[in-house]
């Protein structure tokens, strides 16, 4: 299974900060370094095609959630003087860590695996426990921000599509 | 009050872009979200209460949704950003709903036998569905002579097949089991309710037509809704339905 570096780091980083109650300025780079590891798993489930659409997205979604709680948690962590939350900010990302710490292991342990629909189904309900602890610790992006980079005729093209869909096949 | 499905995921499907100033919702969101206002508002009251096979069918139905989508030949890139948005974002509201209500725990055995009465009980509809007369005929032929006899005719039968639209529903539309479950879990916990309060009005919120009556051009279909309260006491309705009882009620 690939070693996630840039994780580990974190993690002993975030203990550091936690025992001094203070950011370490390169606590930063070193998150900056979790969310490009993220991208990569993101890109991995978006290329692959030798799994089909619904599994490579359920994949997808989940590298995605743990990237943009990274944002959120690397946000945070850069205004943290401005906004007063050091060290509050360390202890709300010690709170969602264990929860993303897990996602990206088990996504990673999947990339040469066959994947079964039981293993779909563990990961989403692992994605919803990560979304759930990220609200809790204010490290989850609220959707006007999920959606600041992002085409929104497209999305509300795919949303009317998803409900009216879901209105077809529920009456 | 017991939450169907249908109504958790009304309540859920709801997105506001300000940048472009529109607003994505289900075709009953309004109804469903009136409802959980009064939920809301009632909170200590507990009465809005659903069960685990419900919370996670809505999470289920959701699922499916997007696995259809991606059945359609989609380009990843330009599909799975968007798609993933709008799951995070009707998860979100799911789950904010779902904060409101009382998830109720439920004896496995007694549903289990509650569920042959659900199945029998549509078993019986679907034969009666199956046999419905055909009065339009008959009164048709009893209509004066100077009238247009097909255009009677034709008025007749639409009153018929409005009439009972619910039970026809249940040929063209089969019950699902799992619908079958969550009526047989609800029967379930409106007994126990039953027991336990002296007086009490037991509903279930829903939009599915074989549940709620089926109304159009001032008709009302409700044979099934009937049968509903018959064996089960339970009123299923629309969530706007219920939402106009409660507040008739003082809630």
């Amino acid at each position: 299974m690939e070693k996630n570096v840039a994780c580990d780091t974190l993690s002993t980083s975030l203990e550091v900060m936690q025992a001094s109650r203070k950011i370490e300025a390169k606590a930063l780079d070193i998150i900056g370094d979790v969310i490009k590891e993220c991208e990569n798993r993101e890109a991995f489930w978006l290329s692959n095609s030798e799994v089909p659409h619904s599994t490579a997205f359920i994949l997808y979604h989940a590298s995605r959630n743990a990237r943009i709680i990274f944002d959120k948690m690397l946000n945070r962590f850069t205004f943290a003087h401005e906004r007063h939350e050091n060290p509050s900010v360390v202890h709300d990302a010690r709170l969602v860590f264990p929860s993303l710490y897990d996602i990206c292991n088990i996504l990673d342990s999947l990339k040469e695996r066959q994947i079964t629909s039981e293993m779909l189904q563990f990961i989403r309900k692992r994605v919803r426990i990560l979304r759930n602890t990220a609200e809790k610790a204010s490290m989850l992006p609220t959707i006007e921000e999920e959606a600041k980079t992002i085409d929104k005729e497209k999305l509300t093209t795919e949303l009317e599509e998803l409900a009216a869909d879901l209105r077809v096949n529920l009456v | 009050m017991f939450l169907d499905t249908s109504t958790l995921i009304a309540a859920s499907i709801y997105l506001t872009i300000e940048a472009i100033g529109k607003e994505i919702k289900d075709h009953f969101y309004d109804e469903a979200t009136r409802l959980m206002s009064i939920i809301k508002k009632n909170i200590n009251k507990r009465i809005g209460i659903t069960t685990f096979i419900v919370e996670e069918e809505a999470y289920t139905v959701l699922e499916r949704a997007v696995e259809r989508k991606l059945d359609q030949r989609v380009e990843r890139e330009k599909v799975f950003e968007l798609l993933s948005i709008a799951v995070n974002s009707c998860e979100s509201r799911l789950r904010k709903v779902l904060s409101s209500v009382l998830r109720e725990p439920i004896n496995p055995v007694e549903a289990g036998q509650t569920y042959i009465s659900v199945a029998l009980m549509y078993n019986a509809l679907e034969e009666q569905a199956l046999k419905l007369p055909k009065p339009a005929a008959m009164m048709t032929d009893a209509a004066p002579s100077f009238l247009n006899k097909a255009e009677i005719f034709e008025m007749y039968r639409s009153q018929d097949e409005i009439l009972n639209s619910q039970l026809t529903n249940l040929i063209y539309n089969p019950v699902e089991d799992s619908d079958k479950m969550i009526l047989a879990q609800a029967a379930c916990l409106c007994k126990l309710y039953k027991e336990t309060e002296k007086e009490i009005c037991y509903f279930l919120a829903s939009t599915d037509h074989h549940f709620v009556p089926v109304r159009r051009q001032r008709l009302t279909s409700r044979q099934v809704t009937d049968k509903i309260v018959t064996n089960f006491g339970i009123i299923a309705e629309r969530p706007q339905k219920i939402f106009l009882t409660l507040r008739k009620n003082g809630l």
